[in-house]
């Protein structure tokens, strides 16, 4: 009845979740409503504008510049993640001691939270601009009038805006003690499956060659279009047919920003420590 | 994991002349937001090349989660999208802006 509904839930899944679980690993960040809404608006008037230049984009590169293109938002948003993950681990757990003030303090000369705007705003790009697409292609159509396309937006909208909702306090509710920990993992893990899409991006265009073309296939058991398959892709980079060349990128990234995490010391909790910094 | 990494880099090697050669190309043209054809035929184990042809004026996403490729199709206008090499097998695709018409299947053989 609705397909706008259908359509802007699925695409407004992905950034629903990033969401839920930036918001969970910043909890006591000062501002971090501001800048995860800044992200989002952002995000928004990119996708307009890449919407509007698709045709573009698309023609570029000898017609790959669309693969090109999603696979350099990929790369880039794994670089603003990892980076999210790695500051975290350095200036979150002293914010996590309720030590308001100080975090203030600490926030204030540390342009670095901002990373967390091109994070949010990423997430939103590929995915907002399909929905503009789309929209718009239905508005062109007339099959169904406006005030259905535009419900059916807000239901799909609202339905997104719920999973990623129940994420975060999901995860405030069962990872409370350890949740910087639980929600760095998170983070990493999804990090990783951004790499593994960014290389099939890149597969796709003929820039990197697949290694092995199917590693091994899951599909009978999980469907990628399934809804816990798209869930399962966007957290844990699920793909029931990964070829060779995905798997190197995902576990590049995951030993790699997993060892940073692991081996850089976070703040020390003596409150000594954090008056130091 | 280490033997089938291996193994993968192993294939990767081996079938890297493959992408060397001609690549087959096929055309599917998307009119009232079906495609024409909607069932393809390709040999196994070889990259092809599919030129979609949106002939609607409405932009298109052309997707399949079988052989994990997206891309947008502006309206009256083609686009072209490499896929696989594939294993044998069937292989839906589908325009993700019209999923009750525009639906097909890929056979690799």
């Amino acid at each position: 009845m609705f397909p706008t509904a259908t359509i802007v839930f699925r695409e407004i899944i992905e950034v629903a979740l990033v969401i839920g679980i930036v918001m969970a690993a910043t909890v006591g960040l000062p501002g971090r409503f501001k800048l995860v809404l800044g992200g989002l608006g952002l995000g928004v008037l990119g996708s307009v504008v890449i919407a509007f230049f698709t045709d573009s984009i698309s023609q570029a590169i000898d017609g790959v510049g669309q693969e090109i293109f999603n696979a350099a938002v990929m790369f880039v948003a794994v670089g603003f993640l990892s980076w999210t993950v790695i500051w975290m681990k350095t200036h979150g757990r002293q914010l996590a001691q309720n030590i308001k003030a100080v975090g203030a303090d600490v926030m204030r000369g540390d342009r670095s939270v901002y990373v967390l705007v091109g994070v949010i705003a990423l997430a939103t790009f590929r995915e907002g601009a399909e929905i503009v697409l789309f929209t718009y292609g239905m508005l062109a159509s007339g099959a169904f009038p406006i005030s259905e396309i535009v419900l059916g937006g807000v239901i799909g909208g609202l339905g997104g805006a719920v999973i990623g909702l129940m994420l975060y306090m999901g995860l405030l509710r069962a990872a409370q003690k350890h949740l910087f920990t639980v929600t760095s993992w998170m983070l990493i893990v999804l990090t990783a499956g951004m790499a593994a899409q960014g290389a099939n991006f890149l597969i796709a265009a003929g820039v990197l060659p697949p290694l092995h073309p199917q590693v091994w296939d899951t599909s009978a058991i999980l469907s990628g279009g399934s809804f816990l398959g798209e869930t399962l892709k966007v957290l844990v980079g699920y793909t029931p047919r990964p070829t060779g060349m995905e798997l190197v990128f995902y576990s590049a990234v995951l030993l790699s920003v997993g060892v940073i995490y692991k081996v850089i010391g976070g703040v020390k909790k003596q409150p000594s420590a954090v008056a130091a910094e | 994991m280490k033997k089938l990494f291996l193994t993968a880099v192993a294939f990767g090697l081996f079938s890297a002349p493959v992408f060397a050669g001609e690549v087959p190309e096929y055309n599917i043209v998307i009119k009232d937001h079906k495609f024409t054809p909607d069932e393809i035929r390709a040999p196994a184990g070889q990259k092809i090349k599919l030129v979609v042809d949106n002939q609607d004026p409405t932009p298109e996403e052309f997707e399949s989660d079988d052989f994990r490729r997206e891309k947008i199709i502006a309206g009256n206008s083609k686009a072209t999208i490499f896929v696989g090499p594939l294993e044998p097998g069937k292989y839906h695709f589908f325009g993700e802006f019209n999923l009750d018409s525009a639906n097909g299947t890929l056979y690799v053989e």
